[in-house]
């Protein structure tokens, strides 16, 4: 940990954080309502029990992951959005070896884990090879891949994998392929270590390898990159293979790894969003692996603390949803800054 | 150290915004207050339909019943496990209700937390997934699943638009749906069934206007969306120009891409009332563009809700519970200890005004324009498009009613795969 | 000279906000059919005195007259009002658009159909083509014509606004001979019809030919102001190229060694597919500094991005100690031992986001010595190594974990030589080595390329400073237009002369004569 300056980048944080909450605050006194009262709420609302703490903690597990996705691409200049389609592949192939599949505990649960980041994975290889052959901008070939997979996943869901009587849902996992709840009728399970793991790890490959230091070195400056050897395409390849085993992941989790339904809704409505939503966290975690944990870890208490805004403090749920993204934007502001000040003085 | 300063003075704030918890209104020493919190599901408040309806239930037990309604709206399917919480957290909720068969799950994890706390879901079938992961428990007696007969509902409108075909003379009529997902099956075959049904009865009382059902009658299009009006407005579109004669909407909002589809003919055509018609859903839709929605297949969620709060007041909650095994069946002719509670019909001129008033709120709270014309104004131009229509059509539809409320015909329910592929098979 | 020149600038100081000072109290005068050229090195400040004159920029201090009165601009319109217009080196024209249609864009008159009237504008432009002399076909899409063509429609555009006092920068650059000519006859009835010309060029020869005066800035002033009839060509060339006092680095006398990089006939491509390289051929011999000076833009980057693997030569060959090099990229050629101080550190050289550390290992992070197990980087050695770099070469930083974009130029500049002279190359191709430095750093990195050559080491050094080349090289050329002119040894030169080919004019009455061999004949 040493080799990172990690406290700056944490303090300037905090210090955007507190703009961004003056920020909500002004809107809030803008529509009368009271700002101490409603922050109070979120705080104590996200952050105010062990239970509390739990569920925002749920919240952030699949955000920290697709948050990942995107960092990796900015960090070997990519913008990888194409996270949301990724993840959705991630959840089918959680869902089909975790519901269909019966194998040994144990190995189950590795086993849907695995399909999970491999679906993912693949699904972002036809934009990196279009990237890499045929210079197709990644921005929309990841929109695209997107739409195909949220349709893909749709009709698989509905076709080939619902759960025979209640096809508004697919089957729920195997009891061997759900990951431990932490207490009882918590929503957040185990999944949350295996998130965390593979920040870390992915922390430690950009910064301590080889291929991670020249997939950095391609985000940071391409001409240099060149200059030192690295060849273009294996960077391409490996930031959205890395990204696409991180969306996976996510998708993953929410399927195996996050009670009660333990399956993936038809509509998709238990991950749609959360890959987008991971461009957010990325920006406000600088696009670092672990700057996206604590981020995401935000996220959740937004998300989860949100509701004691509108239950106690009365905020109109539309301008809670407002707050929370004025502080986002306001968050994100420097680093999206810092990536079109890196495009335009190319 | 200027950003050390930062830091510690960010800490402090965030101390001090935890350690006091959230000052709780000193409750009066009076009365134990009573709350029902209303969960919605990812929908929300302002769709007209739906959730609305479950709000209105809530704001009709306000008035009557002196209780006060919390609102928690889900914006994600993870909501809907912490809001249930959250309401069930309250000391002074009773009630707490969950809006959509996408809370089932939710609710039966939450109501077995909070056995002291009531839980109602709306289309949902959390008895069931109690019955099957807790078979000990089952059924919950906290826990109410409140569900509709809307096959039943379909076949009647299913029968209105075939006849309104007859009357004036048009090959078709259609159906537009939001994602496909087993809940609309129901719907779609007993809509068909009930276009079936309307050319058999025409065979025989009205062999002049009779023509033979084939599987092509009804044109059916799932839209893949339940949010995405231009899709609707494409998909209806398309059936007008084929010149059905009447569109059912089963797609929430979409109908307002229904509407705009019928606006545009009428516009061209400078007509004041149809043909083309659309038919509603959920609520009394009649009012959106009065003259042009001929019913609606009006979904009682706010008797459910009523109804729930009532008992939950009356201290009858859990016997009604027992009594029906977790389950209230809303529908036609649906009945719980002898009294007659239905929770389906066809929208009639009667319950207009319930709804008028509904745009009435909804314009309120917005701020924002919702009814197209005065109350007084809509009024008169609904009654005088159903009065434009002849008689038997609307003789045949309540004859219809009958029969089922009787039990003399039975209308396919669906659910499963086979039987969706064999009833279309059956029936287009 | 008359009485009221058409535009006077007095004083004229012009600071950056970057703190770079690029004019410092220039005075320049322009009378009412006149053509003045405005003569200087990269980085003299013509382009900036001119863009002041046409109002793209602000002077900080000074001010212009126009026809005797003072005049604000705030911006190009001001400018354009009183009659003065600028045209680019790079062209601001729609491609896909005709040339009339370029000509009026903008002028085309009020209402909502008078982009369709095109027979006003017509006529106009058929007057002014009459006028000038000028040929071009109106209807034809701009972008289908040569880009002589696209010149003329730019300066029609120009005139089209009422422009009687025309700014060209470096109007000859892109033009073929023939275009050259052209351009000649065409300023000169610019000037038969009362109009002012100023045009900006580092070429000798062109203001011989085209101006009444010649005007010399070097360094943000005026070094000499003279009638073209008075001029000479070495006279010009000492105005424009001077003597600039820096501490000197001395050389002492070495026989050089054997070839160790030999081009022949090498050939490149610029980023837009012309020709920039046209057949070099020249030797770099062990313990010997080869200089090739030249006025940038002559085709310098490419031949450096030519030899060291990051553009694909279109022809010819390169050979490093006997060893056939082609289409190789940067690492193999580093690790055959090339070395290479680009010419732009912050593009090629350093990730100014990484620190010390880690800019340290760029293009050695492959290296075992830098690698643990399963290709993790040692960051134990990496580290060391950085602190040792940075004491071997002086490198003033915090410590090296520090962002390299918080160093100054010059300790950033430390760090990349340092760095490629630690890879112990047997060439290195040096390019601007001490451009933009301050005057300790730059002597340290001159000494240190004496030092590689003194031990043995084959230096190639491409820069734009003459002081440079004539002070480090044992041998110099000057590249002009894609070819070497005049390779010989640098005592044999004398400023002047270097100066004069610089300039594009070769001395000795042999013209584009490289004596290590000819240029293929094609």
């Amino acid at each position: 940990m040493k080799r990172l300056p990690l406290p700056r980048p944490l303090i300037e944080s905090l210090v955007t954080i507190s703009i961004g909450l003056v920020a909500g605050a002004l809107l809030m006194l803008l529509f009368d309502y009271n700002p101490v009262q409603a922050y109070r709420a979120l705080f104590v609302g996200a952050f105010g029990s062990l239970e509390d703490i739990l569920e925002t903690l749920a919240f952030a597990t699949p955000l920290m992951l697709t948050a990942l996705t995107f960092a990796v691409g900015v960090r070997g200049g990519l913008f990888n959005i194409g996270a949301e389609g990724q993840m959705y592949l991630g959840a089918i192939g959680a869902t089909f070896v975790a519901g269909l599949l019966p194998l040994p505990p144990g190995l189950h649960l590795a086993a849907a884990t695995a399909a999970g980041m491999l679906f993912g994975a693949l699904w972002a290889v036809p934009p990196a090879l279009l990237k890499a052959w045929r210079g197709v901008h990644e921005v929309i070939s990841t929109i695209m891949c997107n739409w195909i997979a949220f349709y893909l996943a749709t009709y698989l869901a509905i076709n080939f994998l619902a759960e025979p009587g209640r096809a508004e849902r697919t089957a729920p996992a195997l009891v061997t392929a759900r990951y431990p709840v932490l207490t009882e009728d918590a929503s957040l399970t185990a999944a949350i270590f295996v998130a965390l793991a593979f920040c870390l790890v992915v922390y430690l490959y950009l910064w301590g390898t080889r291929a991670g230091y020249e997939l950095r070195l391609a985000g940071e400056n391409p001409d240099a990159a060149r200059y030192a050897g690295v060849k273009g395409g294996k960077v391409i390849l490996l930031s959205f293979a890395i990204g696409g085993l991180a969306a996976g992941l996510a998708g993953a989790t929410q399927i195996i790894g996050r009670p009660p339904a333990w399956s993936l809704y038809a509509t998709l409505g238990n991950v749609i969003t959360l890959g987008f939503d991971g461009i957010g966290v990325a920006l406000v975690g600088r696009n670092h692996p672990i700057g996206g944990v604590l981020a995401a870890v935000l996220f959740g208490a937004l998300a989860h603390g949100g509701r004691f805004m509108e239950y106690h403090a009365g905020v109109l749920s539309e301008l809670v949803r407002a707050i929370n993204g004025l502080i986002v934007i306001t968050l994100a502001v420097p680093e999206l800054w810092m990536l079109a000040r890196r495009r335009f003085s190319r | 150290m200027k950003s050390r300063l930062w830091l510690v003075a960010l800490v402090t704030a965030f101390v001090m915004l935890l350690i006091p918890p959230y000052a709780q209104t000193p409750a009066p020493a009076a009365a134990k207050p009573f709350k029902i919190a209303v969960v919605s599901d990812v929908g929300g408040r302002g769709d007209l339909s739906f959730n609305d309806m479950a709000f209105k239930g809530g704001e009709d037990a306000e008035r009557d019943f002196g209780v006060r309604m919390v609102e928690l709206v889900s914006k994600v399917e993870a909501d809907y496990v912490p809001n249930l919480t959250t309401a069930a957290r309250d000391p002074d909720v009773q009630l707490i209700v969950g809006v959509g068969f996408l809370l089932s799950d939710a609710l039966a994890q939450v109501a077995r937390k909070f056995p002291n706390k009531n839980f109602v879901g709306i289309d949902t079938f959390s008895q069931f997934i109690v019955k099957d992961k807790f078979p000990a428990q089952y059924p919950l007696l906290n826990l109410m699943d409140i569900v509709y007969e809307e096959h039943k509902g379909s076949a009647l409108v299913g029968a209105l638009g075939t006849l309104l075909a007859a009357q004036y003379n048009k090959p078709f009529i259609g159906g537009v749906f939001g994602i496909e997902i087993p809940v609309l099956w129901k719907f779609e075959i007993g809509y068909k069934w009930g276009a079936r049904w309307a050319t058999e009865w025409l065979a025989k009382n009205k062999p002049d206007k009779a023509f033979k059902y084939n599987t092509g009658f009804v044109l059916w299009t799932y839209t893949g969306t339940f949010s995405d009006i231009p899709k609707g407005y494409a998909a209806a579109k398309a059936m007008y120009a084929k010149d059905a004669v009447a569109v059912y909407n089963i797609a929430g909002p979409l109908g307002l891409g229904i509407n705009q589809a019928v606006q545009e003919i009428a516009r061209a055509r400078g007509l004041k009332t149809g043909p083309p018609f659309w038919i509603g859903v959920d609520a009394n839709q009649d009012w959106i563009n009065p003259g042009f929605i001929i019913a609606s297949m009006m979904k009682r969620v706010d008797k459910g809700v009523y109804f729930a709060t009532k008992s939950v007041k009356d201290g009858k909650f859990r016997g009604v519970v027992k009594q029906i095994n977790g389950t209230l069946v809303l529908g036609l002719g649906t009945k719980v200890a002898g009294e007659l509670t239905e929770g389906i019909s066809v929208s009639t001129l009667a319950d207009l005004n319930e709804f008028v008033s509904m745009g009435q709120n909804a314009e309120k709270l917005t701020g924002k324009k919702v009814l197209p014309a005065s109350p007084a104004d809509i009024r008169a131009r609904v009654k005088a498009m159903r009065d434009a229509q002849p008689p038997w059509v609307w003789s045949a539809v309540a004859e219809l009613e009958k029969l089922i409320r009787d039990g003399k015909v039975q209308v396919p329910f669906v659910f499963t795969k086979p039987d969706i592929e064999k009833w279309r098979k059956e029936l287009g | 000279m008359s009485p009221q020149p058409r535009v006077e600038m007095r004083g004229i100081h012009k600071v950056y906000p970057d703190g770079t000072v690029a004019l410092r109290g220039v005075d320049f005068r322009l009378q009412q059919g006149e053509i003045v050229g405005l003569l200087g090195e990269n980085g003299a400040g013509k382009t900036t005195l001119m863009k002041i004159l046409s109002g793209l920029l602000r002077p900080t201090r000074g001010e212009i007259m126009v026809d005797g009165s003072l005049a604000h601009f705030r911006n190009p319109s001001d400018a354009l009002r009183v009659g003065i217009g600028m045209v680019h080196q790079a062209f601001n024209l729609v491609p896909p658009y005709t040339a009339l249609q370029n000509i009026v864009l903008g002028q085309e008159g009020a209402g909502p159909l008078a982009s369709f009237r095109t027979d006003e504008p017509r006529r106009r432009v058929a007057a002014l083509l009459t006028e000038t002399g000028l040929e071009i076909p109106l209807d034809d899409p701009v972008e289908s014509m040569p880009i002589g063509v696209q010149q003329r429609v730019e300066i029609l555009k120009t005139l089209y606004r009422g422009t009687s006092v025309l700014i060209l920068d470096e109007p000859t650059s892109a033009l073929a001979p023939v275009e050259v000519h052209d351009l000649s006859q065409f300023l000169k009835r610019l000037r038969a019809g009362g109009k002012s010309v100023v045009f900006i060029t580092h070429k000798l020869k062109e203001v011989l030919e085209l101006s009444d005066r010649v005007v010399v800035l070097r360094n943000g002033q005026v070094t000499g102001e003279i009638a073209t009839v008075q001029a000479t060509p070495e006279g010009l060339a000492e105005m424009m190229v001077g003597r600039k006092v820096v501490a000197r680095v001395s050389r002492a006398a070495r026989p050089p060694g054997a070839p160790v990089l030999v081009v022949r006939d090498l050939r490149a491509a610029n980023d837009q597919g012309a020709p920039a390289v046209k057949g070099l051929s020249f030797e770099v011999r062990a313990g010997e500094v080869f200089g090739i000076a030249g006025v940038e833009g002559n085709g310098q980057s490419e031949l450096v991005q030519a030899l060291t693997g990051l553009r694909p030569p279109t022809g010819g060959e390169i050979t490093l100690d006997g060893t056939r090099l082609l289409n190789l990229n940067p690492l193999e050629l580093y690790r055959r031992g090339l070395g290479h101080i680009p010419e732009d550190k912050a593009r090629f050289g350093l990730a100014l986001n990484f620190d010390l550390a880690e800019n340290s290992i760029l293009s050695r992070q492959g290296e075992r010595t830098f690698l643990g197990a399963l290709g993790r980087l040692n960051w134990g050695r990496i580290l060391a190594y950085a602190r040792d770099l940075v004491e071997r070469f002086k490198v003033l930083a915090p410590n090296v974990r520090t962002v390299v974009r918080s160093l100054s130029g010059g300790n950033q500049q430390r760090l990349l030589v340092g760095r490629e002279l630690s890879k112990q190359p047997v060439v290195i191709v040096a390019v601007h080595p001490t451009r933009g430095l301050d005057i300790a750093s730059t002597v340290y990195i001159r000494e240190l390329l004496m030092q590689m050559r003194d031990d043995g080491k084959a230096v190639l050094l491409i820069s734009a400073d003459l002081d440079e080349v004539v002070e480090l090289s044992d041998r110099i050329a000057v590249m002009y237009e894609g070819v070497l002119i005049g390779a010989a040894k640098t005592e044999e030169f004398t400023r002047e002369e270097i100066g004069l080919m610089m300039g594009g004019i070769t001395p000795k009455g042999s013209a584009y004569e490289t004596p290590a061999s000819a240029p293929a004949a094609d």
